[in-house]
């Protein structure tokens, strides 16, 4: 039941937590200072100190409340803030217990940094298997929680996970008291696909690599920008569903969740794009089905492979417009052989790859002769 | 009427015997008012419980009618031999008129109706117990005496010309007892049934009973 | 209790549930009486969503109540039902095995008949635990323990469910969480068309044990005595139980409220023992609460939809401990 749930709520929340934050313009004067500068990030911070870093990461709360801070220092441990991590960079030694996160420090070139992961089942990436095969990578959470004694045991230099946004739950006291450095990342509660992306900024600075994740995020950034102005001049908008219902119930992300502003910059109308609620909404398919019946086209569908597969859970999935016009893609057009789509590995650090695909998808003549990274058309 | 013929009672357990009387030869007439007496253990209830074929004899046979009593269908035999246990009745709304319904089941169709004979029936056996008055309570509203009546009542309602009661008087106060033996006597007499009744209160029934049978320890069977 | 009150009790239902169908089909998401019957959207919520949705609470809360009755009065106890005895746990356990080795061993095609397979399995899963319980209760004579070797085999049954989701991967889970979250709302027409007419014979076929049924009130000695052949009894009723809670939990997942409270309250409620008067009276009733729990989630939240096995019991167990505090006799 706990896997059941863990598993529904990640993919749930993974992209649809949503939050009222306050304006850019308020923390811009904090951030200036430091070489790291960030565009679009809300839910950590970096402050370059003199000689040391310090990298803040904050709660899900409005009042962006600090949840837990990390001196990072070469030489000399500074003197700063009492309830703080102090960490000697660069790290060497990482437990990373999420599939973004491994894959991050990869883009880093920082692989084998990486001594422990959460469970190879998730992974697509063939080095990371390679690794784990060979036990150079440990695994830590085969079950659904973590496994304490092997964690401590190993004494990562650092422990990446990511939670709910609540530091009582979101982490287990006992790793706590063995006193590892832990950061319980919120990166799945970012708005854009930009900010998410983001985040390899904050991980760079572990293995004092700002320069290089600077200049990799830059060049998503650019080419996303530019994917993006290609859909301006177009006046008619296709409207896009997404998602399916898990039992009676239809999870339907709010207007300014990830996903939502992943469609809006693919030229895309979101049917909930006014819905300025945060997280997702849960509705009834009556509901849905009356204000998406004529849906263009329909994307993100859980992890289904075909038509079939769709109507053998609920044949009025065929009732939609994009259903009888064959307009049905999801993101797992790579998977491993337990089903997890490199979605969640490289699409995550890559928004502008999953931008050109939706693109392709509501404008195929933008991008004649694309191929397709992360969807496929549903058969 | 009833005839033992070298009968041997007891149990089966994973295809090993356990004998708990052997060689029990006797004839019972319609009429007549048994009182089965023996200690605690010898065999009466065993007996009673092969009698009405809820177990299986380990040798020698009871002819009910001249007619081996495993011979019957549970359905004709339910015509001819009617209990009355001790377990105590009640619950999930049962009325004395439910309980003494109950009686015409071998006789009623699969949706349990009843035709107008068969409350008559039922409304005759309640006014041969003077339980009319008390018709449409519930069992759990009753006293042990009047739940025992109701349950002979059952047995009138099944128009059997044999009855078995095993230990009717358990729970019984010393009036409800000779009253219940009042009863039972009358039967005999007035219906010519059959009644064999199992009791530990010798003195009790002797007045009432036409002949006793008595079980004792080394298969010893003693008919007075 | 006299024909002419029964017939009068029952029409009464019969009424109340006709009415509660109705408002079940008017209750939804979007207010149907704003849309113009012409629009084609009208008859999809009407017919494709509405419909089945209401039908499932009909065949669901009379066939639950069905078997809550056949095995509180086969096991002479209150408390016996299909959740509480671990039939629907083991139609669910089932269910996943089904789910789990089928997906793993990918047999093509194995989504087109998935529900069939599902359903099999679901009521082979039903069939085995009764099959359980009744070879204990052939050993012991309490009921007390009968009810507690369903209670331990409830436990295990779930234990190795958790178990198996836990083991097995996303691909074949996602089969598994899709259904086990489903209710009455996740049928279609099509799947009324399948379980329905067995869900009505199953209940039908209820109807013929209604006479020994009552005999087995008193005892099953009085009811062997009386000539009812309690084997066969006993078989009738796991067949019965099995089918409609495998065809149910197949469907809606395992609904735990209606199976066991719905003859508890319709004991309290009407005074009678016979099972004709019962096996009806339980039967509207069932629907009843169900309709009235699916009613109540689409008035309170007119968008989200809550689960049924929440409400029917929130709504439900209040008005049992009132029965059974307002009634001075033991219902078992």
């Amino acid at each position: 039941m706990t896997r059941k749930i863990t598993i529904l709520f990640l993919g749930l929340f993974f992209f649809y937590g949503c939050r009222n934050e306050p304006k850019q313009a308020e923390k811009d004067p904090e951030l200036a200072a430091g070489p790291i500068k960030l565009s679009y990030a809300k839910r950590f911070t970096v402050k370059h100190e003199d000689g040391f870093t310090v990298l803040e990461l904050l709660g899900n709360k409005n009042d962006n409340v600090v949840t837990s801070t990390f001196v990072l220092y070469k030489t000399g441990k500074p003197r700063y803030k009492k309830e703080a991590y102090y960490i000697r960079i660069p790290v060497k030694k990482v437990a990373s217990m999420s599939s973004v996160y491994s894959l991050m420090l990869m883009e880093l070139n920082e692989t084998n940094s990486i001594a422990a992961i959460d469970n190879v089942d998730y992974y697509n990436n063939t080095t990371i298997r390679q690794k784990v095969n060979e036990g150079r990578i440990m695994e830590l959470s085969k079950g659904p929680n973590i496994e304490i004694e092997k964690t401590v045991a190993l004494k990562p230099d650092l422990l990446l996970t990511f939670g709910m946004g609540n530091p009582n739950t979101d982490i287990d006291k006992k790793l706590v008291q063995a006193q590892l450095p832990i950061a319980v990342s919120l990166d799945h509660l970012e708005e854009t696909p930009l900010a998410r992306a983001e985040w390899i900024k904050f991980f760079a600075c572990f293995f004092d690599k700002q320069a290089l994740a600077d200049s990799l995020f830059n060049i998503t950034e650019k080419k996303y920008n530019v994917l993006k102005a290609l859909i301006k001049s177009e006046e008619h908008k296709p409207t896009v569903l997404t998602e399916i219902k898990y039992g009676d119930t239809w999870y339907v992300p709010s207007g300014k969740s990830y996903i939502a502003n992943l469609i809006a910059d693919a030229g895309g109308s979101y049917f909930w794009k006014d819905d300025m609620k945060p997280g997702s909404t849960p509705l009834s398919f009556e509901t849905v089905y009356s204000k998406a019946k004529e849906c263009d086209v329909w994307i993100n569908l859980y992890n289904l492979n075909s038509k079939k597969e769709l109507l053998s859970y609920d044949e009025r999935y065929g009732l939609f417009k994009a259903f009888k016009d064959g307009k049905l893609y999801n993101n797992n057009k790579i998977q491993n052989a337990k089903g997890y789509s490199n979605y969640w590995e490289t699409g995550i650090i890559r928004p502008d790859e999953v931008l050109a695909d939706l693109i392709f998808i509501l404008y195929p003549k933008l991008l004649p002769g694309h191929a397709f990274s992360y969807y496929k058309k549903l058969e | 009427m009833i005839k033992l013929d070298a009968l041997e009672i007891g149990y089966k357990i994973k295809n090993r015997e356990i004998s708990v009387f052997k060689s029990m030869n006797a004839e019972f007439n319609a009429g007549e008012l048994i009182g089965l007496m023996g200690d605690n253990g010898v065999g009466k209830s065993t007996l009673l419980k092969t009698i009405t074929g809820s177990l299986k004899s380990l040798s020698g046979q009871i002819l009910l009618n001249g007619k081996n009593i495993n011979a019957y269908s549970s359905g004709e035999l339910a015509q001819l031999l009617s209990i009355v246990i001790t377990e105590k009745i009640g619950g999930f709304n049962l009325t004395v008129w439910d309980v003494v319904a109950s009686g015409r089941t071998p006789y009623i169709n699969i949706f349990g109706k009843l035709n107008v004979e068969d409350e008559h029936i039922i409304v005759s056996s309640l006014e041969q117990l003077s339980l009319v008055s008390l018709k449409d309570k519930f069992m759990d509203e009753l006293s042990d005496g009047q739940r025992q009546k109701v349950m002979i009542a059952k047995s009138l309602a099944q128009q059997t010309p044999v009855i078995i009661l095993d230990e009717p008087t358990a729970f019984l106060d010393y009036n409800s007892k000779h009253r219940l033996f009042k009863v039972l006597k009358e039967l005999c007499e007035t219906q010519q049934k059959l009644i064999i009744v199992s009791s530990h209160d010798l003195d009790l029934m002797r007045p009432y009973i036409t002949k006793s049978v008595t079980l004792q320890e080394g298969n010893s069977m003693e008919i007075l | 209790m006299a024909s002419s009150k029964f017939i009068f009790y029952a029409l009464c239902l019969t009424v109340l549930v006709a009415v509660l169908s109705v408002c079940d089909l008017c209750f939804g998401g979007i207010n149907l009486f704003l849309v113009n019957t012409q629009d084609p959207l009208f008859s999809t919520i009407l017919f494709d969503i509405r419909l089945p949705k209401m039908l499932t609470c009909l065949i669901a809360g009379s066939g639950l109540a069905t078997c809550g009755l056949l095995l509180q009065s086969l096991f002479r106890n209150p408390l016996a039902g299909p959740y509480v005895l671990g039939v629907s746990s083991g139609a669910s356990l089932f269910v996943a095995i089904a789910t789990m080795v089928l997906t793993s061993v990918n047999i093509s095609g194995m989504f087109f008949v998935g529900k069939g397979i599902i359903t099999v399995f679901s009521i082979a899963g039903a069939f085995f635990v009764t099959l359980i319980i009744l070879a204990v209760s052939k050993k012991t004579k309490s009921n007390v323990t009968i009810l507690l070797v369903g209670l331990m085999l409830s436990q295990i049954l779930g234990a190795t469910q958790g178990l198996i989701e836990y083991i097995s991967s996303a691909d074949s889970l996602k089969t598994f969480v899709i259904w086990s979250m489903g209710s009455v709302g996740s049928t279609t027409l099509s799947d009324i068309w399948f379980i329905g007419p067995p869900a009505v014979i199953s209940m039908a076929l209820s109807f013929t044990l209604i006479k020994p049924m009552n005999a087995v009130l008193l005892n099953e000695q009085y009811a062997q005595n009386l000539g009812i052949n309690i084997h066969r009894l006993r078989i009738s009723v796991i067949i019965i139980t099995s089918l409609l809670v495998g065809f149910i939990t197949a469907f809606c997942g395992p609904i735990a409220f209606v199976g066991i409270s719905v003859p508890i309250a319709s004991r309290l409620f009407f005074k009678t023992a016979h099972h004709l008067h019962q096996l009806v009276f339980c039967m509207l009733i069932g629907s009843a609460v169900m309709l009235t729990a699916d009613i109540f989630c689409q008035v309170i939240s007119n968008q989200f939809t809550l689960p049924i096995n929440t409400v029917t019991t929130l709504i439900g167990s209040p008005v049992v401990i009132y029965l059974l505090f307002k009634s001075k006799l033991s219902i078992g």
